[in-house]
């Protein structure tokens, strides 16, 4: 009989565990906010373009695998025309130990480093070169390892906290279509809007 | 015996309880809403970058927004030492109104050179008055500590004494700021 209510009792603590774990409310907020996943796009590299990607891929998930630094980055700054991410794109990043990485974004313009290949020492600065154009950043990443975070489609609501969403030319070209090879079509972010 | 010494230690546990309610309550009606805490605070005009030639350079404000106030910092609404700038964040007044535009737009207006002076100042502003007036030393600062990794900071070590952040932001606190160290910290 005290075996048993022991062996209660552990159990209880174990899920109230699991469950203190996993039920961080604020985390839990900023993850719904994202919304669902667009239908046509399945999990994986392509998905959620310009989302603020480790706020899923941190340590709290609930993403299975975790970056160091994600983002997207756009053709043009979507002011007269959609957003549409840019292949081939080379982002160049720098420590506050001046240790280098480099890393290309795919056919949405999705971009992101495993901590396993680069762990950076805040605060980074970036650089993005793709064809005859390069882009560096006005400022440096403090802390944050999602560049969708601070680059956010502007709106009312946030245009005096965002410089808008990371774009490699600076005017938008209306005839730009992205990578006709991508295996997501249209290769423009769904559920990204202007807040 | 013992139910005597119970007693007495319940009553004894009463008064002081009523003691204290009542000094509380005391304390709480003594309180003065128009009580001003006068703080002295550093130069603002070589906090904004007027040089001594009456030029407009590079000051504290114009450092501290590029060290300090990039949005995932301290540009963000809900941070202590909350900071305004160019490529920031920026103030929004009470019509809803942004005087410098978005981010990335105007340079650093002047009412967001003051936010941010208050921010500075608002910080720790007794002790802030207490090294202005030369009874602390700069050293004491969160504004300093804190950066240095001295006291804890999310934001990790941002400077080291010495360097050209340290030596605007001490010079500045010591009455003549080093502006070309505040260029170079800005950068």
């Amino acid at each position: 009989m005290a075996a048993r209510s022991l062996a209660s009792a552990v159990l209880l603590l174990a899920v109230g565990a699991v469950a203190a774990c996993t039920t961080d409310p604020v985390h839990q907020a900023e993850v719904d906010e994202l919304g669902p996943e667009a239908s046509n796009i399945p999990q994986g590299q392509y998905h959620r373009a310009g989302q603020p990607c480790v706020v899923c891929h941190g340590s709290e998930g609930p993403a299975k695998t975790q970056f160091s630094i994600a983002g997207t980055i756009f053709n043009g700054p979507g002011a007269s025309s959609s957003l549409v991410g840019v292949s081939g794109v080379t982002v160049s990043l720098e420590d506050d130990s001046q240790s280098r990485f480099q890393v290309t974004t795919n056919c949405v313009g999705n971009f992101w480093v495993n901590p396993s290949d680069w762990n950076p020492q805040f605060p980074v600065l970036v650089a993005i070169a793709g064809g005859a154009t390069t882009q560096t950043m006005q400022s440096h990443i403090g802390r944050e390892p999602s560049c969708g975070q601070c680059h956010q489609l502007q709106g009312a609501n946030n245009y005096f906290r965002s410089p808008g969403p990371i774009y490699l030319q600076r005017t938008d070209d209306p005839n730009f279509k992205g990578d006709p090879t991508c295996p997501v079509q249209p290769p423009t972010p769904v559920g990204l809007t202007p807040l | 015996m013992s139910t005597l010494v119970t007693r007495a230690a319940l009553l004894a546990l009463f008064c002081a309880t009523t003691a204290g309610a009542i000094a509380t309550v005391g304390a709480c009606s003594s309180f003065d809403p128009n009580r001003l805490t006068e703080v002295a605070g550093p130069d603002y005009n070589q906090f904004k970058g007027v040089l001594p030639d009456g030029g407009l350079g590079t000051g504290v404000s114009a450092m501290i927004e590029r060290r300090c106030g990039t949005l995932d910092c301290h540009g963000q609404v809900g941070r202590p030492l909350r900071l305004y700038g160019q490529f920031g964040l920026r103030f929004v007044d009470d019509a809803g109104n942004t005087p410098g535009g978005p981010t990335g737009g105007q340079p650093t207006t002047e009412t967001e050179h003051q936010a941010n002076y208050q921010s500075v100042l608002g910080l720790q502003p007794e002790l802030m008055t207490e090294v202005v007036q030369g009874n602390a030393p700069p050293g004491a600062l969160m504004l300093l500590r804190k950066p240095l990794q001295l006291e804890r900071h999310a934001g990790g070590a941002v400077f080291v004494e010495g360097d050209v952040t340290y030596l605007c932001l001490t010079s500045w606190l010591a009455g003549q700021t080093d502006f070309t160290s505040c260029q170079g910290a800005a950068q």
